[in-house]
């Protein structure tokens, strides 16, 4: 009985469905006033006009543009007056747009990166590798320029001027040098990231004795500083514990170990689970390591996944950009030697 | 073997520990063992998280439920001889106290530490997870405090359940397999190089260089183009309407020729001084030439001007371009 019912259901539904979308067409069709040859004949017209566009015909011999180079070419049809012409400025026209809207792009998520809304720059910095955020600066920069430059692009493809042309050649392969810096700074210290370095350098940096105030300490004291704050506050804002786990705590030598009991602290209180007033739910069970007290996990899966997005984000975008660029040059090298013609 | 068991109520409890002292020390067949829960602070470096004693002394007598405490005695290597050898001595609660169990010249390498009554432990047992951690009072100094283990150390365990009137030692249990607390590694030993570099830093390096060398081979290349190779210029197309060599300036009263200076280079040197003719007439000899009449508005047509401007009418177009 269901089965008949929902039979009909469909049935109908398929029905007012195909039904609609006919009557729909039939009546654009009469109002735009055309029937199905009709149709045919503009989709026809339509699609010549495109060819013709971006194949210079002479006469209506239909000689593609890349031939006229060969000789057979009407000394009064030059491609400077040609619609060939035309089409290639207004196609380089808009793959300049999409580097400009591409040099937006690149600065925002550069922006964003260096914000480190994370606040793991400090932890990186210690380490040494905070070259991704070279690569995130110069990714800034290049990504202003590639604001400009394409914009002074199409400024020069308008003209159709050799020299602005070849000026802006100049200038997009300085940016592209610039912007190739980045993507390689980026993608291989990505590379750098492993559990490891920032295990090392937690025990090592962690609770350490800051040592006298003098100028040539005024590094270390910093990040001394630094990395214990971003660790006291990613454990408790993670409810994650040491890079691995809290393991980490125990099996290795830290400044931390040295300074506290084994026993009353065999880690941090920050890895303990605190309510939401900040009391801590058990102390003695968190002390034991026992499951709901302590926070299990390690800290560096929220360490390394942002910072391994940071490093493919930069490197990637940058390539495709680069890839993009390249085309766009080659694409501007045509229309230059197109011009003497 | 079991102990004396008292034979009336009113045995004084001074008696019946008599009684007790006199006897053997039992050893009952269990060991302590290290907590099975799963908990990260199980083995640490100066502590070890174990096992109550639950039930393991229920055939101890049944006054020793208010009577008997229960303690532990951690001994590291040498320290499981030492305290056999100790263990029958009276004084063996004080003999060999925590702070130089572990330090000095011949240490024991044992030490005792309450863990409780024994009526704290009965067979029952109560939810919850309830354990004793060894070591957990850290760096103490009375004689029988839980102190911290020593890190590295093998150590291995025994429960054992003392009369607390006389001090005696009643029960003990078998000693625990070997716990191997953690020794801490030096961080500065941790391998933090780079293990392996991703394929995408490869693709990403190589293609951009490769990019950046076309791109700079082909920029040297249009260089080149644009210095050695540039076509030559057609002549502009000259169309005939703009091939005026000479017209008369619009100068109405003074009319001069204008000498085209453009075409002076030219083959057929017909706007040089030799071929221009020397003598000047203006109005019938140039066939080019135009002729000009300046008209005001403000002269009061003549009947004479007005047949012309009728005339006029009547000529050609172009013509009438020229009355302006």
């Amino acid at each position: 009985m269901q089965g008949v019912f929902f039979f009909f259901f469909f049935f109908f539904f398929f029905f007012f469905c195909v039904k609609f979308i006919v009557t729909t067409e039939q009546v654009k069709r009469h109002l735009l006033g055309f029937n199905g040859k009709n149709f045919l004949y503009m989709t026809h017209h339509v699609l010549n006009s495109a060819l013709n566009h971006c194949f210079i015909s002479i006469g209506n011999t239909g000689i593609p543009a890349w031939r006229l180079r060969t000789g057979c070419r009407d000394k009064t049809m030059a491609f400077y007056s040609s619609s060939g012409h035309r089409c290639l400025q207004s196609l380089l026209t808009w793959a300049n747009f999409v580097l400009v809207c591409c040099g937006i792009a690149l600065m925002a998520m550069c922006i964003y990166f260096i914000y480190d809304h994370e606040g793991v720059y400090v932890l990186v910095d210690a380490t040494g590798s905070e070259s991704v955020w070279r690569a995130a600066w110069i990714g800034l920069f290049t990504g202003f320029a590639f604001i400009c430059v394409p914009v002074f692009g199409m400024y020069a493809i308008m003209k159709s001027s050799k020299k602005l042309i070849f000026a802006y050649f100049i200038l997009m392969l300085i940016v592209f040098a610039f912007e190739m810096a980045s993507a390689i700074t980026a993608a291989t210290h990505k590379d750098w990231f492993s559990p490891n370095l920032f295990l090392k350098e937690m025990l090592q940096y962690y609770n350490k004795p800051l040592p006298g105030v003098v100028p040539s300490n005024q590094d270390e004291i910093y990040k001394i500083k630094g990395v214990t704050a971003a660790w006291n506050r990613i454990m408790i804002e993670k409810k994650c514990c040491g890079v691995n786990g809290p393991q980490d705590w125990v099996t290795f030598d830290s400044y931390f170990r040295q300074q506290n009991i084994d026993a009353d602290y065999p880690w941090p209180r920050q890895c303990c689970q605190q309510d939401a007033m900040g009391a801590f739910s058990s102390l003695d069970g968190c002390k034991i390591g026992l499951n709901p007290y302590l926070s299990n996990t390690g800290c560096y899966p929220y360490i390394g996944d942002y910072l391994r997005t940071f490093g493919l984000a930069v490197s990637w975008f940058g390539f495709s950009i680069l890839c993009w660029t390249f085309l766009v040059l080659l694409g501007m090298m045509a229309f230059y030697i197109l011009l003497d013609y | 073997m079991a102990p004396h068991t008292p034979h009336t109520v009113s045995c004084v409890i001074f008696i019946v520990s008599v009684c007790i002292a006199a006897s053997q020390i039992t050893e009952v067949n269990y060991s302590p063992e290290v907590s099975s829960y799963k908990m990260a602070g199980r083995v640490t470096a100066n502590t070890v998280v174990l096992q109550l004693p639950r039930c393991y002394f229920n055939s101890a007598p049944s006054l020793c439920n208010f009577l008997c405490d229960v303690y532990l005695v951690p001994a590291v290597d040498s320290g499981v001889n030492n305290f056999d050898a100790d263990k029958t001595k009276a004084s063996i609660l004080s003999l060999s106290p925590y702070p130089t169990a572990f330090t000095g010249s011949n240490p024991k390498n044992y030490y005792l530490t309450k863990v409780g009554p024994l009526s704290n432990y009965p067979c029952v047992v109560p939810p919850g997870v309830m354990f004793f951690r060894a070591g957990a009072d850290g760096n103490c100094s009375t004689p029988n405090c839980n102190g911290a283990l020593p890190t590295g150390s093998t150590v291995r365990f025994k429960y054992l359940l003392f009369n607390s009137a006389t001090q005696a030692l009643l029960m003990e249990t078998n000693w625990s397999g070997e716990v191997i607390l953690y020794s801490l590694s030096n961080p500065a030993t941790i391998d933090d190089s780079m293990k392996r570099r991703s394929g995408g830093m490869i693709v990403i390096t190589s293609i951009l260089s490769v990019f950046l060398a076309l791109l700079l081979l082909l920029l040297i290349g249009l260089s080149i183009y644009a210095c050695r190779y540039t076509p030559e210029k057609e002549p502009l197309p000259s169309l005939g309407s703009l091939r005026v060599k000479k017209y008369d300036t619009h100068n109405v009263k003074q009319p001069q020729l204008y000498v085209n200076q453009g075409y002076v280079d030219e083959t057929k040197r017909y706007a040089s001084s030799e071929v221009l003719p020397s003598q000047l007439k203006i109005s019938e000899d140039l066939g080019d030439s135009v002729k000009l009449k300046r008209y005001q508005n403000y002269d009061p047509p003549s009947s004479e001007d007005k047949n012309t401007e009728k005339q006029t009418e009547q000529q050609t177009p172009q013509d009438k371009v020229y009355k302006v």
